[in-house]
């Protein structure tokens, strides 16, 4: 998945559509970068980040849109539901797991930070607050089982995860709308599973 | 967080274009910070010196707890819309670390500008995140001495300041202690 950088126009065309109504957080077109991303699990809708880098630390902030509505990414997962029902989810076995990806890189849960592991042994060296990782959003872990029950298109997914900073086998479910539930059922010790 | 709990709804898709991005617990969020960094030392400190200089607060929803500075006397803390999502420490810790940086000038380290690439644009830098990141140990180091609790020491580890933490526990002097937080920054 690769971002591509918005030219100057539509640049100052987003921060004209998202620039806050109050004076204390702002984005100028010289010092500020807008960039996109393709997401598969979405036709019309792509991820937007507007960055301000005249500030230390630099500032970010990401945004749902189709290019006319910018939707706040929040920490929670209303923006991911509102679109799921506004503009629709492409969820089958191909997009499952970046939408996995997707999900817990922006979402804040209440049991804590989750990311899908690409092996057990990654939760040795992962480094949590590293972006670039985050974003991975095609990374498959190993292993993984991936089922869809016929009846009511529900994916339900094994895979290992880090969860609250415990490597854990989790199954997650993944409803045709988009909801998604985090079930850790054992501890993992890496390398030994 | 401990009253960030209370009357938190659900959460509404925020459309942007005419939002303020505001948490809508914006003033618990700002109260259960300040009470947190009233029972430390350092956070008295800080607080005091916010007082005094009519530093000004604004919370608004984010991905990450985070905190941004704009211009000499706003702190801007960035907050998850779901509370219950929020470590109350990591959140204090970030009040904190901004109001440090608001403290700066005032002590002689200099508000750095991105992008000056001159030798002193960059030492203007490197000195910014090295007093902020120190503070950050202090701020958690008061934190694990007054409950025990280690799950904001495990934060500092996993951002790759577990030597400089330890370092400042030890007492090591600055200098000890920038070579320290240098080695590790140079080698990501």
């Amino acid at each position: 998945m690769i971002w591509h950088r918005l030219d100057r126009e539509k640049t100052v065309s987003m921060i004209a559509r998202v620039k806050p109504t109050t004076q204390s957080i702002t984005f100028s077109p010289a010092t500020s970068e807008a960039k996109c991303l393709k997401l598969p699990f979405y036709e019309t809708f792509l991820l937007y980040r507007l960055t301000n880098f005249s500030s230390l630390p630099t500032f970010s902030m990401d945004f749902l849109s189709d290019g006319d509505t910018y939707f706040y990414m929040d920490g929670s997962d209303a923006p991911i539901q509102k679109i799921n029902a506004q503009a629709g989810l492409k969820i089958s076995k191909e997009t499952v797991i970046p939408y996995l990806n997707f999900y817990y890189c922006f979402v804040r849960l209440p049991e804590g930070e989750i990311i899908l592991l690409k092996s057990p042994e990654e939760a040795a060296i992962i480094d949590l607050y590293d972006e670039d990782r985050r974003e991975e959003f095609g990374a498959v872990p190993t292993p993984i089982d991936i089922a869809q029950d016929t009846q009511t298109g529900t994916f339900s997914v094994t895979a290992p995860v880090l969860y609250d900073g415990s490597p854990m086998e989790a199954v997650i479910t993944v409803t045709k709308d988009g909801r998604v539930t985090t079930t850790p059922k054992r501890m993992l010790t890496m390398g030994l599973n | 967080m401990n009253d960030m709990l209370k009357e938190f709804g659900d959460s509404h898709a925020q459309m942007a274009g005419s939002m303020d991005y505001q948490h809508p617990q914006a003033q618990i969020i700002l109260d259960e910070c300040q009470g947190m960094l009233g029972k430390l030392p350092e956070g008295k400190r800080l607080l005091a010196f916010a007082q005094e200089n009519g530093i000004k607060y604004q919370v608004i929803t984010g991905k990450v707890p985070d905190f941004h500075i704009s211009g000499s006397d706003l702190l801007v803390l960035v907050c998850p819309a779901n509370t219950k999502a929020v470590d109350l420490d990591e959140m204090a810790c970030n009040m904190g670390m901004g109001i440090r940086a608001l403290e700066q000038p005032y002590i002689g380290i200099p508000r750095p500008h991105p992008g000056n690439n001159t030798p002193e644009g960059i030492h203007a830098i490197r000195r910014h995140f090295l007093d902020i990141t120190i503070e950050m140990c202090k701020i958690v180091s008061e934190i694990y001495d007054m409950d025990n609790k280690s799950k904001i020491v495990d934060l500092l580890d996993k951002l790759g300041h577990r030597e400089l933490y330890e370092a400042y526990r030890s007492g090591k002097s600055k200098e000890e202690m920038a070579d320290i937080y240098f080695k590790s920054v140079n080698a990501v």
